[in-house]
């Protein structure tokens, strides 16, 4: 999803989208933050009256000294003129400099605490909606941004309003002709900045693809990622060789819209109509000031606005052409915050869990799209040794998403203590099962909250001590000066630590100890240890997980042996099921996968 | 301790001097100036008629404009008030209206057809050399986190201040022209008038203060806006959903979030007040004091002494202002290039760094068919790092020997291999191909002798081809490619794909690109070795990824592909390592233990009692 696209979508809106929008988005900020409302308008009508006052204050002056006025009256002009500045100056500089800053940061605060709370609240679906997670990243990091935008374009309408009033009142008291003709240059001058910018979209959209080579050929010399095969084969060449191709397109690519560029902005805008506009009311006018039609403030003040006119018109398009772009945001805005979430509290708190019961369950990521699960049942009682084991894709992570109610499963029913799953609340089951995933995540907290999953009491120090010591942290934490208090990774602390993969995992790992859960699930609890610590932890988990519930994912067989119950998965189905024992027996999927991991360590022993 | 021990040590140590002085301490003006001039320098090798054109038409530019905005004015004006003949003035304003049409004109022409077509070339020509530069710094730059941040990461910012400094001067001509012709037409009208002029150099010693203040409420802000990013990051980012929605963590972080506000207001309150005091009065001594003082002035000259024209009048008026301006945009402009300057410098430094891995390209060819690998009292550490990641490594791997590289976590197996493929430089001891010092050959054609499957691999954005050949992919090679995949176990996957080897992966460009799991991705890049038929074959746990039975099949075809050929793998699952000529059993950096798997089970240390407690699972305690 690009920039561009967006452009494109933007075009396309009703006008009265836009209007709606704009206008929505503005309440909105509004009722966030009313003062950023209040004094972006104060502020825009200041700016737009200070360059109307020397503008003002040219005519005047030069209108009274033709006239042969008094030194004291011209005074007099210049004195209000001061006092004009100070009121509108001294506003200017305290808006800008203080207030500015301030109400858009509140307006930020503001709309983020609601945003955060959408976001915490969203499905963990949305994440794989790749258009809604787009949408989601949007709104998290910029839809604060861009509300400010549309406030400080309405702020630059209307101070170009005010002050392009004033232009032509002043320009019009000279000569109306002269304004009938400004008037409609400004006209053809939008129109061809209109045009230009369709030209330059169309051009940019052209070279999109072209920019987006050359910014992932970026990420490949310039990221540690691929630092190490660049320098171990000869794949620097081919880049090399893209990018210089890359370039010679976006040469061409230029070469083609060149003239295009040419003959609208310099022949049509510059010299038809901007040249021609200026200087030919510079040369009427002075004809007119020979004849004395005219007055010399008039005349000087008319020349000087003409110049100002034309960059003020080319603002206030680059200003309206913004708007549609605006509303696409706005509206993608709207739709994010009217999203509700469709794992919703069904109001029942959740007791111990004695039993789970998956009845033929179903499910899909995408409504329509290949199911992943495809008709799952099983009983897990309280206490059990659960593993799931199959290939890569058999759905076993999926299904341990479904019975944390990460997602809500699209056909069958999971049932907790024989009451359907989805009519408890979304948090009190969640609380009592603990998990562990393969992609697990640490937070750049302390170890110690990291472990508990929150911030945590002098109460809570044993139960985290315990919990490493299961794991076997012991060891490392010693070496670490503020024991659990130490920070995780370098984000805020530089006294912080960076762990390795193996002692991430552990830490993870330590958290489903860490609280007394009914229910443990661990998704692939060893893929970064070592052989001797994957040992040492299965040993360790089978000690402290007696009479809890535990289901597990493993990919080493190896770990499997110490389940109850063993489920082996395959497209999406149970295929085979019982002890480790009975599974070798029935000499199927299962007992094939083991020995062929087997047969080695058998060789060898 | 060797010379060239020394001599790195020395190195080192130079490095971190440099980069600490750098923080500590602001470029010097003589660096600032070297820094623009540098970037200038870049743009005029790669189009040497681009700094021409465009600086001359900045000169000309700028006078005419002050011909045509102000003079112009003036003489219409004075020409009435003193009855001068018309025709002489209209006639004037004509030539000048001409000119700065055809000006218009000229520069439409320039700046559609000529300009872009040179910035993209020389935007071309010095990415080129970065991306040349960055693929030869040795790889611990990349794990220097301060050498990363700065010089790598920012180059592309880098490069689009190169073109900053072209528009700072060209602004800067702009500007000093605009000025001097004002004050000279102001000077000539009336000397006193350029009092008014210096009212804003006054004026500049507080906006000093009001710079400086501004930095420390920028500065001020920075740690809240990294916290706040964390945050944000750990609510939307796919990575933290789960543990989000399972742990309480979000509670604590929502509140941190709600604390960053107040932080903010006091740094706001702290810097912001005398900042906007500041600014208040310099805005309206600027406005009061400078502009309608002068115009007060001249107004007085004009009525009460008579000694000035109307027309003068109305250039005081239009023009005071942008010389009371001029003088501080001028200045400030000198803050862009040193703005300029800090980026550039990062990419000077950048450039001119010399690796401390020499390409060497003047050094001999290695012998074609590899040869026997021998490590002297090899050690070595991480920068920054304590404690060594290999200490005192000794053995020698003949050809065609295949090697298992076992041992804990952390205890040095990824690093020997990086040794070995001559990305760090080890702080002790010798590194030998066929008896010589792997220093001594020249680099690529040393490192052309392996092909390596590395633990984080990532596919390329490129077609199946490319990134198995790592080439540009000839019809001819293509039976190549699918073979490759084939033995490494990807191709049943390849050949689903409607392009089959030609399918582009990753969506990066093409929609239609495919995306690889973690296995199929692992395969593709294994096909490598097979494809390229190199004498070495290094694999940094080349079946993680996999499940049992491609791993399996994998291990099989590998050992048949690989016949003659030296293989070093590092692996957890022991059961490969059974596979092995010779184990390597590393334990703290060091070799602990070495020989086949028979001879360390008999020995009965680490090895046997790793691989028992991995079997004691499949075996079972009967």
């Amino acid at each position: 999803m690009s920039y561009m696209d967006d452009r494109e979508k933007a075009k396309k809106q009703k006008k009265s989208r836009v209007v709606y929008n704009s206008a929505y988005m503005l309440v909105k900020v509004f009722r966030y933050a009313p003062d950023v409302v209040i004094f972006s308008g104060l502020y825009a009508v200041a700016r737009g009256m200070l360059n109307s006052v020397s503008l003002l204050l040219t005519v005047n002056l030069l209108n009274a000294l033709d006239e042969g006025k008094p030194f004291s009256v011209m005074a007099g002009m210049i004195g209000t003129a001061a006092l004009a500045f100070l009121v509108l100056r001294g506003f200017d500089r305290i808006y800008y400099l203080y207030l500015s800053p301030r109400i858009s940061q509140r307006l930020h605060y503001a709309m983020h605490k609601e945003l955060l709370l959408k976001a915490w609240k969203a499905d963990l679906a949305c994440y794989d909606d790749p258009e809604y997670y787009n949408d989601f990243v949007w709104a998290m990091n910029n839809a604060d941004g861009r509300a400010i935008d549309i406030v400080n374009d309405f702020r630059a309408l209307i101070s170009t309003f005010v002050y392009s009033g004033s232009v032509f009142g002043v320009i019009f008291t000279v000569s109306p002709v002269v304004t009938v003709v400004l008037m409609t240059a400004s006209v053809l001058q939008l129109l061809i900045d209109r045009k230009a910018n369709k030209l330059y979209h169309e051009e940019s959209e052209k070279g999109n693809v072209l920019s987006r080579k050359v910014s992932y050929l970026n990420r490949v010399f310039y990221l540690s990622d691929y630092a190490k095969e660049l320098r171990t084969s000869r794949v620097g060449e081919l880049f090399k060789e893209q990018y210089a191709q890359t370039v010679k397109e976006q040469i061409a690519l230029k070469k083609e819209y060149s003239k295009k560029y040419f003959l609208l902005e310099t022949v049509c805008g510059n010299l038809l109509v901007g040249n021609c506009a200026t200087f030919g009311t510079m040369i009427f006018l002075f004809i007119l000031l020979v004849q004395g039609k005219v007055e010399i403030g008039g005349f000087a003040a008319s020349v000087t606005s003409c110049w100002a006119l034309l960059w003020l018109l080319t603002d206030l398009a680059y200003t309206l052409m913004r708007f549609p772009l605006h509303a696409l945001y706005t509206q993608r805005y709207i739709e994010f915050m009217q999203r509700e979430p469709k794992v919703v509290s069904g109001g029942l708190p959740a007791k111990c869990l004695e039993t789970l019961t998956l009845e033929n369950v179903r499910f899909a990521y995408k409504e329509g799209g290949e199911e992943i699960l495809k008709g799952v049942s099983m009983e897990i009682h309280q206490g059990e040794k659960v593993a799931f084991v199959g290939y890569n894709g058999a759905g076993k992570t999926t299904l341990i998403k479904l019975l944390l109610r990460l997602y809500d499963p699209t056909g069958g029913r999971i049932l907790y203590n024989g009451e359907d799953l989805k009519n408890y609340d979304t948090e009190s089951p969640r609380a009592r099962m603990g998990a562990v995933f393969q992609d697990f995540k640490l937070f750049a907290a302390t170890i110690g909250e990291n472990v508990m999953g929150s911030t945590y009491g002098e109460e809570d120090k044993e139960a985290i001590l315990q919990a490493l010591k299961a794991v076997s942290f012991t060891e490392k934490l010693a070496t670490l000066e503020k024991g659990i208090e130490t920070p995780l990774t370098r984000e805020f602390d530089d006294g912080g630590v960076n762990l390795s993969g193996g002692e991430s995992q552990k830490i993870a790992i330590a958290r489903v100890f860490a609280r007394p859960y009914d229910l443990i699930v661990l998704d692939e609890p060893s893929s970064a240890l070592d052989p001797v610590a994957e040992y040492e932890l299965n040993r360790s988990i089978l000690e402290h997980c007696t009479g809890k519930t535990v289901v597990f994912i493993s990919h080493r067989l190896s770990t499997t042996r110490m389940a109850d119950r063993i489920y082996m998965f395959d497209g999406g189905k149970i295929i085979e099921s019982g002890s480790h024992e009975e599974l070798l027996q029935q000499n199927g999927k299962y007992a094939e996968m083991f020995r062929m991991q087997s047969e080695n360590y058998k060789k060898g022993a | 301790m060797t010379r060239k021990d020394k001599k790195q040590k020395k190195q080192r140590k130079d490095r971190k001097k440099e980069d600490k002085k750098k923080k500590e301490s602001k470029l010097s003006f003589k660096r600032v100036c070297s820094d623009n001039f540098f970037a200038l320098k870049l743009i005029h090798r790669s189009v040497p008629l681009y700094l021409p054109i465009w600086f001359g038409w900045s000169v000309l530019g700028a006078l005419l404009g002050f011909l045509s905005n102000t003079y112009i004015l003036r003489m219409a004006v004075n020409s009435v008030q003193l009855g001068k003949d018309p025709g002489s003035t209209l006639l004037f304003i004509i030539i000048i209206v001409v000119a700065e049409t055809g000006f218009s004109f000229a520069t439409g022409f320039a700046s559609h057809f000529l300009i872009p077509k040179m910035r993209i070339k020389i935007r071309g020509d010095i990415q080129r050399r970065l991306f040349e530069k960055a693929s030869t710094v040795e790889l611990a730059c990349y794990e220097r986190p301060e050498f990363y941040d700065k010089y790598v990461r920012a180059m592309e910012e880098a490069l689009n201040k190169v073109f900053d400094v072209v528009d700072t001067v060209d602004q800067m001509i702009w500007r000093v022209v605009n000025l001097s012709a004002n004050s000279l037409l102001l000077y000539l009208i009336d000397p006193w008038l350029i009092l008014f002029g210096l009212i804003p150099v006054v004026l500049g010693l507080l906006r000093k203060v009001e710079v400086s203040e501004y930095y420390k409420y920028v500065n001020g802000q920075k740690p809240i806006d990294r916290k706040k990013n964390y945050i944000r990051r750990t609510f939307y980012q796919n990575d933290y959903a789960k543990e989000m929605r399972l742990t309480s963590m979000y509670k604590s972080l929502f509140e941190d979030y709600k604390g960053c506000w107040k932080s903010y207001l006091k740094i706001l309150r702290r810097h912001g007040s005398l900042r906007t005091l500041l600014g208040f009065i310099i805005e309206c001594g600027m406005s009061i004091f400078a502009y309608l003082g002068a115009i007060l002035f001249s107004i007085y000259r004009t009525v009460v002494q008579g000694t000035m024209l109307y027309g003068d009048c109305v250039v005081v008026i239009n023009s005071i202002m942008s010389v009371s301006y001029g003088v501080g945009s001028i200045v400030s402009g000198f803050g862009s290039f040193r703005e300029h300057a800090l980026f550039i410098e990062n990419m000077r430094v950048f450039l001119d760094y010399k690796p401390a891995i020499d390409e060497n390209e003047e050094g001999d060819c290695v012998p074609k068919q590899g040869g026997d690998l021998t490590f002297e009292h090899v050690s070595f550490s991480y920068e920054g790092q304590k404690g060594r990641a290999v200490e005192d490594l000794n053995f020698t791997i003949r050809k065609g020997e295949k090697i298992a590289l076992v041992g804990l976590n952390g205890s040095g197996k990824s690093s020997l291999v990086k040794l070995l493929l001559h990305l760090y430089e080890p702080n002790e001891g010798r590194i030998l191909l066929d008896g010589r010092e792997i220093s001594s050959y020249n680099l690529s054609s040393y490192r052309g002798l392996f092909s390596v499957v590395y633990q984080d691999c990532k596919n390329f954005s490129a077609t199946v081809g490319e990134n198995v050949l790592l080439r540009r992919v000839e019809e001819k090679d293509k039976e190549l490619v699918e073979n490759a995949l084939r033995e490494s176990g990807g191709y049943d996957k390849v050949a689903t794909f409607e392009k089959g080897v030609d399918t582009v992966l990753t969506k990066e460009f093409d929609k239609n690109g495919e995306v690889l799991s973690g296995g199929e991705t692992q395969k593709i890049q294994l096909a490598r070795i097979f494809a390229e038929n190199r004498p070495i074959a290094v694999m940094d746990e080349p079946s993680s990824a996999l499940d049992p039975i491609a791993e399996y099949r994998m291990f099989q075809n590998m050992m048949r592909a690989c016949e003659g050929k030296t293989v070093v793998f590092i692996s957890h699952r022991l059961s490969s390592a059974v596979h092995a000529n010779r184990i390597f059993m590393m334990r703290e950096g060091r070799l602990v233990e070495c020989g086949t798997h028979e001879e360390l089970m008999a020995q009965n240390g680490h090895y046997a009692d790793m691989f028992r407690k991995q079997a004691s699972n499949y075996l079972g305690k009967e």
